[in-house]
């Protein structure tokens, strides 16, 4: 039977020389004898695979027994002369089949061949990087950790930061070549059921090769194929995850990545960033609002020039008006062509600058940022009031802290940017209506994604638009259904002074 | 024959305050002063308070009328006419839906084309418009909620614009108060009752309507509300523009934004404009999703799909428009859908409510005989 | 077999919407024609004449791009339209009147009658909020001599007069509603040149139906907007008449002067006025009330304002109490006599600007606009009452 265009061997038939047969096809796969007391055992593995060292020092050492009556009859004999902790005993041919590409020893009793000892001594650590400083996702205050690529370091970063019995993490295998470990993460008695259900079916529901990374099944399992906007939150930061952990949404950690993606999630989610909640609220409050203005201000700045400049010059005040034509005076180009010309060039800068070696990097983005800026300047390709507006909306269009939503923003400004110059503030509008529609039909795990906008939920209100203080953030958002939405309580403050004469 | 409507697809009961509030303000109120004030003229702001209290008799009218078995004028049709004559009137009220409909969308371009750009084709503008209500309507009945909710809360800002012409009002302009006499109020009455057209929609989305018959409190706040924005912005016209200026400005509430002066925009008008798209969309998109509604609640059939109905409903508008040419013929058609929507509320409502009431007790006496 | 259906269903869908939105791109792309700003003849000023029977229009043409090398084109025609259409034959861009300012009505013109072009202008979606202004002359010297003034010179002096200087406000809201309206004329700042080819704003121009009849000073339109608009700003100058034992003090001043006259001192008085001094009037109220007893009718006007006084005689000692309430008195009628006495001068030349005919249509059953003004208007009686606060003398003793 064809599974993924794997051509698998049926389970039965399969015998354990055919696998041996396979593996031996690879030349790291090694098969060793050994004698414990007159008894032979074959051992085989993956030499890429295992760690050596701890096969020398706690396996290998101890299966030359100084007790010479020991004698090995069955493998449960062996397993209890080994101290090592995972060992199993099977003859189920896939599972040995499984353990044996993740790293783990089969060993067998000559005279046995129908049962075998599968002793797990992988090496995962090789490879992969020991700590994650968080650059993508940086914050000034706070710690700065992020995950790594090896998914057992990653659950133990996140149960020492959610030090709770309710935290459950389940495991699922994904991808028919790779068999990537994906972790369900939630809170027991607080995330609700129906949300845990729909994310399991979904995930049980994957047929894929190669899990590269979340995104590759946030793509997979997500509600609408079709929608620029993402639908679940990603980050690669801990104290973001735990925070939507204990909020009430699933977290979905897949080994191998240190991207984590989490849902539930609305629009404003995207917007939130871990300084707000370091910093006072009023201070908190203010960035994020400057946040939602930047992304306001870059998706139609460029369009309003476009369809001003082009449709519409009885808006312009009149003091505007001279610097305005002067600026435009020598651009042979309509206004349309100068803004497309502008926003590509900055956006070839942005991608040739994430390309770039680091050591070129600096003097190319400054040769590219000032350099080709005033030289299209005075070459007259573009106007500089231009220049200015373009440059100001490519930089607010990176003020999301998630770097996902960035690339949304950028692309819809490009959309805004051709309605414009069809049918000018009027194709603006329609854009615009045109993104509300669609943003209205979208749901992430079935929740509406405007939420709490539409449908309108007060509590949900005071961690949206503004970071209230902590006494007005301590029940959970209500939907997201949790089963139990109170965090922690508001004790009332003392109060130490009296009145106004007291003092 | 009831409607039946899943739950998730409900939305709470005091969404009903937005959806009549945002019905009923929509083109309207950006050129009515002109027609209130033909026979009245400056106590035409009574008559809006007359027209606008008479609603809540209607609405009151509508709530009785429909039930927790007949929850769609559909269902209502059926149990009084029987299959066949129900599904006939059915029709006619499908009709009459999509007329209201058409006739935002005919104003609406006729606006975009006076106003902004004087040059752009009918069939354009309608096609975009077209592919755009398409696009919003085929989301559901929850996606126009939400757009309904930006239908309110825009004409509260129209609310704070009113404070530039009130730099230039002269109250005198308003005196002598009631020199008119019952019926010049009552005529103007009657050309007031196109701006509270809308509420009648209800018929259609009561199913959808959590809750429905605690909603009726809604329905009544919001028409309370959109009396009193009307009343307002009468009022503040008549102070603003005097009554022989009035009759020669066809939109005057667009004439009041000329004189807005922001400091970094011009012509306030263009703006408000492109804004008011936003309210119009209710009323454009509510109709036409009403009449598929009739229509797959009429037909059994599952190949009448409702997005291939509204696809040719919004096909059948913008051919029509193309052919509605110049300013006079719109004119006549706001005119024609201001009396057919005045007979509507005020002959047909009344008369559906003593036909089921009628038929309530035919089916009691039978009941009761067997 | 269905999954292989609907699968085909989508991929066509999917193919339908691209179409489709190709098509509406395409078509779309050529609906609105473009007038990209720098490519439009953006002008601030037009100015209406009457020559030969024909409309003429001028238009200052500020050129933004080289450096102000504004250039003037005039053409004629017997249309306001065709004005438009003629003067596009003149120049090398389109000419647009989005951003006009200011509309100067050539004297012959307005004298003629102004309908036409208000007729056109108001209804015109593209115009926004201008200002009409009427000149002494011909609407063209006044252009000419805008040419080597910077792009919204003119808009810019009017704002500043009609802001600071006293001039009454007007913008297109007022001209439509007089114009249209029964019961107020036309009013609108007058402009022209003084003796050394300055701009000067000089007064208001008051119009009886269409046609240009009156023109007051600037200090009567100052009176005139103390009376209308809302802001009261302005400077007035009093003459005071000369007190009694003001004459004996004059007399000793002077024998004193004569007495410390030195050798090479060249004898002359001071320039100006001694008892003419300035009125600086800050803020204020103004109410109009109508009295009517039998066929008489009473127009009542009060005036309270808030003025700081500007170099005040020095005969006047503000510390003494009669001296104080003399200064008051004498200024209160002054004001009050030149406000009658304006009053009287529109009632005799039969124009109405403060529009006593809306405030007579508030209080009366019926209204019949010619009656008004042939019966009622020249017999109606004004009474003004000033009341003046000093709130303020300067900085010093």
């Amino acid at each position: 039977m064809e599974l993924g265009g794997h051509i698998m061997i049926d389970q039965n038939t399969m015998t354990f020389e055919e696998l041996i047969t396979l593996a031996k096809k690879s030349r790291d796969f090694s098969q060793i004898e050994n004698r414990v007391n007159d008894t032979k055992v074959l051992i085989s593995y993956f030499s890429t695979l295992v760690n050596h060292e701890l096969m020398q020092t706690s396996f290998l050492s101890n299966l030359n027994v100084k007790d010479e009556n020991l004698k090995i009859k069955s493998l449960k004999d062996l397993q209890e002369l080994l101290p090592l902790s995972e060992m199993s005993i099977t003859n189920d041919l896939s599972e040995i089949e499984n353990k044996l590409y993740k790293g783990q020893l089969i060993v067998q009793i000559e005279n046995e061949t129908s049962e075998f000892l599968l002793i797990n001594i992988n090496s995962c650590q090789t490879g992969l990087r020991q700590f994650n400083d968080s650059e993508n996702e940086f914050s000034v205050v706070g710690p700065k950790m992020g995950f790594v690529e090896d998914i057992d370091t990653n659950m133990n970063l996140l149960r020492r930061k959610i030090n709770s019995p309710k935290l459950v993490i389940e495991e699922i295998l994904i991808g028919s070549l790779s068999k990537t470990r994906v972790m369900i993460v939630y809170m027991d008695g607080i995330t609700s059921e129906q949300h845990i259900n729909t994310v399991r079916e979904r995930l049980a529901d994957i047929d894929i090769d190669i899990v590269w990374d979340t995104s590759l099944l946030d793509q997979v399992i997500r509600d609408n194929q079709n929608t620029p906007f993402p639908l679940y939150l990603s980050t690669e930061r801990i104290d973001r995850i735990t925070y939507t952990i204990v909020s009430g949404q699933i977290a979905i950690f897949s080994d191998g990545t240190p991207y984590a993606i989490s849902g539930p999630s609305t629009l404003f989610d995207f917007f939130i960033s871990p300084e707000d909640y370091y910093l006072n609220w009023v201070l908190g409050s203010f960035f994020r609002f400057i946040r939602i203005m930047g992304v306001f201000f870059s998706i139609f700045t460029s369009s309003i020039y476009v369809a001003v400049l082009t449709f519409h010059y009885e808006v312009i005040p009149k003091d505007l008006l001279g610097p305005l034509i002067e600026s435009r005076a020598n651009v042979p180009f309509p206004p349309i062509l100068e803004v497309i010309f502008l926003e590509l060039t900055i956006e070839l800068l942005r991608e040739a600058g994430a390309r770039l070696p680091t050591k070129v990097g600096q003097t190319l983005g400054i040769v590219g940022g000032i350099v080709i800026g005033q030289a299209a300047v005075a070459a007259a390709l573009t106007s500089n009031i231009l220049l200015i507006i373009v440059a100001l909306s490519a930089l607010s269009s990176f003020t999301t802290p998630i770097f996902v939503m960035s690339n949304t923003i950028r692309v819809l400004r490009f959309v805004f940017i051709v309605l414009a110059s069809f049918l000018g503030g009027l194709g603006i509008i329609l854009g615009f209506v045109f993104l509300l529609a669609h943003l209205f039909r979208l749901k992430s795990f079935g929740t509406p994604y405007l939420v709490p906008l539409y449908p309108f939920r007060r509590n949900a209100l005071a961690d949206s638009f503004i970071r209230s203080s902590f006494k007005f953030i301590n029940k959970r958002p209500e939907y997201l259904r949790p089963r139990d939405s109170l965090k922690y309580g508001v004790k009332k403050k003392k109060k130490t002074k009296g009145d106004l004469n007291d003092e | 024959m009831k409607s039946i409507v899943k739950e998730q697809f409900l939305v709470s009961t005091f969404f009903t305050f937005y959806l009549v509030h945002s019905s009923q303000i929509g083109i309207g109120i950006l050129s009515f002063q002109r027609e209130i004030t033909k026979d009245a003229q400056q106590d035409a702001w009574l008559s809006v308070i007359i027209a606008g209290l008479s609603i809540h008799i209607l609405i009151w009218l509508i709530y009785q009328t429909l039930d927790d078995r007949h929850n769609d004028i559909v269902a209502v049709h059926d149990f009084c006419f029987g299959q066949l004559i129900g599904n006939i009137f059915s029709i006619l009220v499908l009709l009459y839906f999509l007329l209201s409909a058409f006739t935002v969308f005919r104003t609406y371009i006729q606006i975009i084309q006076v106003w902004v750009f004087p040059t752009i084709k009918t069939w354009q503008l309608a096609l975009v418009l077209g592919v755009m209500i398409f696009y919003i309507v085929s989301g559901g009945f929850r996606i126009l909620t939400g757009f309904s909710i930006w239908g309110v809360i825009i004409p509260a800002f129209l609310l704070l614009l009113l404070y530039f012409p009130l730099q230039y009002m002269n109250p005198r302009l308003l005196m002598p108060v009631f020199n008119h006499t019952v019926k010049e109020i009552l005529l103007s009455t009657k050309a007031s009752i196109l701006l509270f057209v809308g509420f009648e929609w209800i018929f259609m989305y009561y199913p959808f309507i959590k809750g429905a018959k605690k909603s009726q409190k809604w329905a009544h706040l919001a028409n309370v509300i959109s009396t009193v924005l009307y009343l307002i912005v009468a009022v503040v016209s008549f102070m603003y523009i005097n009554q022989d200026t009035l009759q020669h400005a066809t939109w005057a509430t667009l004439f009041m934004t000329k004189i807005i002066e922001l400091p970094f925009i011009e012509r306030f008008e263009y703006i408000f404009i492109f804004i008011w798209i936003l309210v119009i969309i209710p009323t454009l998109c509510i109709p036409i999703w009403a009449c598929t509604r009739i229509l797959k609640r009429i037909s059994n059939s599952n190949h009448l799909k409702p997005k291939i109905s509204l696809a040719f409903f919004i096909i059948v508008m913008i051919v029509a428009a193309t052919f509605i040419e110049n300013f006079v013929e719109v004119d006549k058609l706001g005119k024609f859908i201001s009396n057919v929507g005045f007979y509507f509320l005020y002959f047909y409502i009344p008369f559906v409510f003593l036909m089921k009431l009628f038929r309530n007790q035919l089916t009691k006496m039978l009941s009761k005989a067997q | 077999m269905m999954n292989s259906m609907k699968a085909s269903y989508m991929k066509s869908k999917f193919i339908i919407t691209i179409l489709v939105s190709l098509v509406i791109c395409t078509l779309l792309s050529g609906c609105v024609p473009r007038s990209i700003i720098d490519e439009l003849g953006i002008t601030h000023t037009i100015g209406i004449d009457e020559e030969n029977g024909k409309l003429t229009a001028t238009v200052l043409y500020p050129n933004y791009t080289n450096s102000n090398k504004a250039s003037v084109i005039k053409t004629a025609a017997d249309n306001p339209s065709t004005l438009k259409s003629n003067l596009g034959h003149k120049s090398q861009s389109q000419i647009v009147l989005g951003q006009i300012r200011t509309f100067v009505l050539g004297d012959s013109y307005s004298k003629a009658g102004i309908s036409r072009v208000l007729e056109t202008i108001c209804k015109d979606a593209t115009i926004g909020n201008i200002t009409f202004v009427v000149s002494d002359t011909k609407a063209e010297d006044i252009i000419k001599g805008l040419k080597p003034a910077p792009p919204l010179y003119l808009s810019h002096l009017l704002e500043t007069s009609v802001l600071h200087e006293g001039t009454p406000e007007t913008n297109i809201h007022t001209l439509v509603s007089q114009y249209y309206g029964s019961g107020i004329d036309i009013y609108l700042p007058n402009i022209s040149f003084d003796n050394e080819k300055q701009l000067v704003v000089s007064g208001l121009s008051i119009f009886k139906g269409e046609k240009l009849k009156l023109t007051i000073s600037n200090k009567e339109a100052f009176l005139f907007k103390l009376m209308n608009d809302k802001n009261k700003s302005g400077y007035y100058d009093i003459t005071l008449p000369t007190k009694d034992n003001q004459k004996g003090k004059d007399n000793d001043k002077e024998q004193k002067h004569n007495r410390d006259k030195k050798q090479g001192d060249i004898d002359g008085k001071q320039p100006g006025n001694e008892n003419n001094f300035a009125l600086k009037s800050l803020y204020g109220k103004h109410k109009i009330t109508l009295h009517k007893k039998g066929n008489e009718n009473t127009i009542s006007m009060n005036l309270t304002l808030n003025v700081e006084l500007k170099g005040i005689p020095e005969s006047i000692q503000i510390e003494k109490k009669e001296d104080y309430q003399y200064l008051k008195k004498s200024m209160e009628k002054i004001i009050a006599n030149d406000i009658e006495t304006l009053l009287k001068k529109l009632q005799q030349n039969e124009v109405d600007p403060f529009g006593f005919g809306i405030i007579y249509r508030s209080e009366s059953k019926e209204w019949n606009e010619k009656e008004f003004y042939q019966k009622i208007y020249p017999k109606m009686a004004f009474s003004v009452k000033t009341d003046l606060i000093l709130r303020q003398l300067g900085v010093g003793e």
